[in-house]
């Protein structure tokens, strides 16, 4: 039997600059056994509740984490909104599917760019933050915002997209969707990329669903599971097909970010097609008194918002289970059996994003 | 949007064996949460089939021990040590136990009992339950108790009043029960909802008499 030692992975890491610790250990090359460690920096945002009001909790659900921060402010908004039966106008849901889709792209693609950086495709890394910030551009005219969008308000929006700047950002997705293609085509055929990644961190569709697995890690091993089929917002007026892939290893994670992306530009197609006219917003009275488990798809998977009222002004309780908190017993059993050197790139197709999970 | 979510009271005795049967059926274990009540920690284990939501509700007072179910869901191993280190419920035989280190918190157990501030309605609650707890129950008319629930209460009413008239003096007595490092206009925002809770048991009290 081969000698074991333990080797950190994070909390500083080059290829993953955000604090995971995984304590891996390993017979030669090989993992036996990986456990992981968080809370580096814990911030205990969901005890706010007891010092804002339930309108102003809004911007700190947005500051939850960078990448999702919108889709956060959203469920926390449907929460709160079916505690409190308010009927959000029909734009208003168009504009958050909108945003919503805008953000997944912005996640998806910044991940391309990380991704490739750390198989050593520097110059995609430039080409994808160029893209992204085509997508940032298009927040900061919509919204003022170019990460923390701050949009979110509940009973609806806070700002209106005229018609004739959707049409121009249906527009500009199209030359987005040129850019995005080329890039695409180096995941599609490059032959050093498919020999990093095929066969790589393989998790069974079985596994997958019993261990928890939500997002692109799901869909990679073929779960059909993707919470925008429950019809939130708009979606349930969009054609919304879950992208899933068979493989079940790095590659196939990959596959399903790239196809997410133009899906996400055909959503937003869509809605900008039907948006109907109207108000964005509604006022209401009254404090939220009851509680509800709101579902929404981020970028890296389901997202709950669970949020309780008593009829205070301050809710009750508010739990967040972020989609990376729910896959890391999922990372584990990929990383056992793995190879060390395949770490870096198994962590990064799994898309950790602790800023979520240290909410 | 208003998905159909099924709430099931259980006991807590029920629930290795009801999980056992939904991993039977092949549901997904979507999360293990639980919510701090003034007397009592709710545990909320949710399920999802097919888009179904299904939730598991029981509670356990302080101190009282909850059987893991890590032998059935291996996953949720990380949502019952959060639960551990962050309110304090004690979890018997989880797989993978950090015993109390999977969250750094300068507070131990920021979540429990003793460390929330209740509001609105628990807030009433939670002071009603104190004077029970110690067991001392006046034989007197129940106006009595009353005045002592609302004794506490209008100690905060106080501070509003005289922040009214010296604002300097207002955050000090006002910012005993928050954090010292708070924005006074925080501490300034919550004195007020208590201090208006405290004025209406004191009103009824002093009407009586």
């Amino acid at each position: 039997m081969a000698k074991r030692n333990i080797i950190p992975f994070g909390p500083q890491h080059p290829v993953l600059p955000e604090p995971i610790n995984f304590e891996l250990v390993t017979e030669d090359e090989k993992i036996v056994e990986a456990l992981p460690s968080i809370s580096y920096v814990h911030r205990g945002l969901e005890r706010l509740v007891e010092k804002r009001d339930f309108k102003d909790f809004v911007h700190i659900a947005d500051r939850i984490c960078g990448l999702c921060s919108f889709q956060h402010s959203m469920g926390y908004c449907q929460a709160v909104e079916h505690v409190m039966g308010i009927e959000v106008p029909e734009r208003a849901l168009y504009l958050r599917t909108i945003w919503a889709e805008l953000s997944r792209m912005h996640s998806h693609v910044f991940w391309m760019g990380t991704g490739a950086d750390a198989f050593g495709f520097e110059s995609i890394f430039m080409q994808a933050l160029r893209i992204r910030e085509a997508v940032l551009n298009i927040f900061e005219e919509t919204t003022g915002g170019r990460v923390i969008l701050g949009v979110c308000q509940v009973g609806g929006v806070r700002r209106d997209i005229e018609d004739d700047t959707l049409k121009e950002i249906v527009k500009r997705l199209i030359t987005i969707k040129g850019n995005l293609e080329k890039i695409s085509t180096v995941f599609y055929n490059d032959y050093s990329i498919r020999h990093r990644l095929e066969g790589v961190g393989y998790i069974s569709k079985e596994d997958a669903y019993t261990l928890g697995c939500v997002g692109p890690m799901a869909r990679a091993s073929g779960l059909d599971l993707d919470m925008r089929a429950l019809g939130y917002a708009a979606y349930k007026y969009l054609d919304v097909e879950p992208m899933v892939e068979s493989g079940g290893d790095c590659y196939a994670r990959c596959l399903v970010r790239i196809r997410e992306n133009f899906h996400s530009i055909d959503l937003i197609r869509q809605a900008v097609e039907k948006i109907p006219q109207g108000p964005v917003a509604v006022k209401f009275k009254g404090f939220p008194d009851g509680e509800y488990f709101s579902r929404v798809e981020q970028p890296r998977g389901e997202v709950i918002h669970y949020v309780r009222g008593n009829g205070d002004k301050n809710l009750a309780r508010f739990r967040v289970r972020v989609p990376t908190f729910t896959n890391i017993p999922a990372m584990i059993k990929v990383l056992v059996g793995s190879e060390i050197a395949d770490v870096p790139n198994i962590i990064l197709t799994l898309d950790p994003c602790i800023s979520c999970t240290e909410r | 949007m208003s998905e159909r979510q099924e709430i099931i009271d259980i006991a807590k005795n029920e629930l290795v064996g009801i999980v056992a049967q939904y991993m039977a059926e092949g549901y997904r274990l979507v999360q293990i949460g639980c919510t701090t009540l003034p007397d009592a920690y709710e545990l909320n284990y949710s399920f999802d089939k097919d888009y179904k939501f299904k939730n598991l509700r029981f509670a356990v007072n302080p101190g009282e021990e909850v059987p893991s179910i890590t032998a059935v869901y291996g996953s949720a191993f990380l949502y019952e040590n959060e639960i551990h280190d962050l309110f304090g419920v004690k979890i018997t035989n989880i797989s993978i136990d950090y015993h109390g280190t999977l969250y750094h918190t300068a507070l131990k157990t920021p979540f429990s009992i003793e460390n929330i501030k209740f509001t609105g309605k628990a807030a009433a609650k939670a002071e009603a339950v104190k004077p029970a707890a110690e067991g001392v129950k006046p034989a007197n008319e129940e106006a009595a108790t009353k005045t002592e629930a609302a004794k506490p209460a209008a100690e905060g009413v106080k501070p509003a009043n005289e922040e009214a008239a010296t604002k300097t003096e207002a955050p000090q007595p006002a910012a005993e029960g928050a954090k010292p490092g708070d924005e006074p206009a925080a501490a300034k925002s919550e004195a007020l909802p208590t201090a208006a809770e405290g004025v209406k048991p004191e009103n009824g009290s002093s009407a009586s008499n």
